[in-house]
């Protein structure tokens, strides 16, 4: 996926990348929050999941409204702008033609593991909130 | 003489040896002469690998090795049936790579190709939307009343039950006709990004436990051809369910072996995520549980 020679052709990257575009124009445009939606876990026990405010972030981030998305979900405001700069970055890289820079194994590793601690943090944050109101 | 066709394992009588067609598949075999001279090795390296014949499998008129003996040292990778499917027909093609890595997932996903990605991606669509078309059909079909008995029944519930109101109303909602287009309509860009979210998080965690050797198209390969199996949930009833355990299964194997990881490193990566799902799933269930509970003896208590 990173560091591919072939730098100009459309790779599992830019698949990303489009992914990462989807979810911008899907938060702006589409109205998801009317959905009568409520995560499963939170009817049945009350409490919000791990991954409960993600799509209130989405959408208030690609509004242009950081702090009610942070306030919805910290983890799904860091997801929604990670996906927003991987899709500008995929565009520059495309328009430049640079290859994709490759990391080293270990700071990937460091990264997926600060991601699965992150989860678990903004799980705790959520509970707390949701107990404490 | 009888032999048999590496690809799709039937057998025909013959009388000659060489490169024949088998009648069942098509697939080219061919069936070496044990009298034939060898060839001599060619010069500046030792002999490479045999060609393969007739595509997955053991050799043709070969006994498959005993239980437990080594597997050999190298084999000679190959293309899924479905990328042959100009040569071969496409619904030939899609069903012999359904049936090889859904019934021979670890043959299948330790000799496939992981060059050939888009015809992975290409296969898990269509095998994951055909799927969710037929059972979104199916749910709208007997659905549609079950909605308006439960909106009934819910108007009988105290209101401690409230909560719950929203939930009807969005399994409701799912059930009109313009839920039926939308979700339809989604399906094979649904499950393009499903397929693509999965692969990404399983290939993440596999880095996590060092066992990404191969790049991420290893990951991708295993994830479409183990989506394949997305296209049980067309059943009705239990579909869903077979198809979600019975895939997570071909996708822990195949990514073992695509990955060259072992299968306790893609079982760890395939059920990290459903692990920890479940586990908060129950963590929160226990305290839910515990405090209605409590909430319950104190009203009677009262």
């Amino acid at each position: 996926m990173v560091g591919s020679p072939k730098a100009a052709r459309f790779g599992h990257a830019e698949v990303f990348a489009a992914i990462g575009l989807l979810s911008f124009l899907v938060a702006r445009f589409v109205p998801v929050l009317s959905v009568p939606y409520v995560c499963p876990v939170r009817a049945l026990a009350g409490i919000p999941c791990a991954t409960c405010g993600m799509t209130h972030a989405f959408v208030a981030l690609a509004h242009g409204d950081p702090v009610a998305a942070l306030g919805a979900s910290p983890l799904g405001t860091l997801v929604a702008a990670a996906a927003r700069a991987f899709a500008v970055a995929a565009l520059a890289r495309a328009a430049s033609g640079a290859p994709w820079p490759r990391l080293p194994s270990r700071a990937v590793r460091a990264g997926v593991a600060a991601g699965l601690c992150a989860l678990l943090a903004n799980w705790a944050w959520l509970v707390v909130r949701e107990v404490a109101s | 003489m009888l032999a048999r066709c590496a690809r799709c394992q039937g057998t025909f009588s013959t009388d000659r040896f060489g490169v024949q067609r088998c009648p069942h598949c098509g697939s080219e075999v061919l069936l070496a002469d044990p009298n034939a001279p060898a060839p001599a090795a060619p010069e500046g390296g030792p002999p490479g690998p045999p060609p393969p014949a007739g595509g997955f499998g053991p050799p043709p008129g070969t006994l498959p090795p005993p239980p437990g003996a080594a597997p050999p040292p190298q084999e000679a990778e190959l293309p899924a049936p479905f990328v042959e499917r100009a040569q071969r027909g496409f619904f030939p093609a899609f069903f012999q790579t359904w049936k090889l890595s859904a019934l021979e997932p670890a043959a299948f996903f330790r000799r496939v190709r992981i060059d050939q990605t888009g015809s992975a991606v290409w296969f898990a669509v269509i095998a994951t939307t055909v799927g969710a078309w037929v059972s979104t059909l199916f749910g709208y079909l007997g659905a549609a009343g079950t909605a308006q008995q439960l909106r009934e029944a819910l108007d009988q519930l105290p209101a401690e039950a409230e909560r719950w109101r929203s939930v009807i109303e969005g399994f409701a909602t799912e059930m009109t006709v313009a839920g039926l287009v939308g979700r339809l309509l989604s399906a094979p860009l649904v499950s393009l990004v499903a397929l693509y979210l999965g692969a990404g998080v399983a290939h993440l965690l596999l880095l996590l436990f060092r066992g990404a050797q191969r790049g991420f198209a290893a990951t991708l390969t295993a994830a479409g051809y183990a989506s394949g199996l997305g296209l049980l949930t067309a059943v009705p009833g239990c579909g869903g369910l077979v198809a979600a355990v019975w895939s997570a299964v071909v996708f822990i194997i195949g990514l073992g072996a695509t990955q060259r990881c072992g299968t306790g490193k893609a079982a760890a990566a395939v059920l990290l995520p459903i692990a920890l799902v479940c586990a908060c799933g129950a963590a929160l269930a226990a305290i839910g549980i515990v405090a209605a509970i409590q909430s319950a003896s104190g009203s009677t208590s009262l």
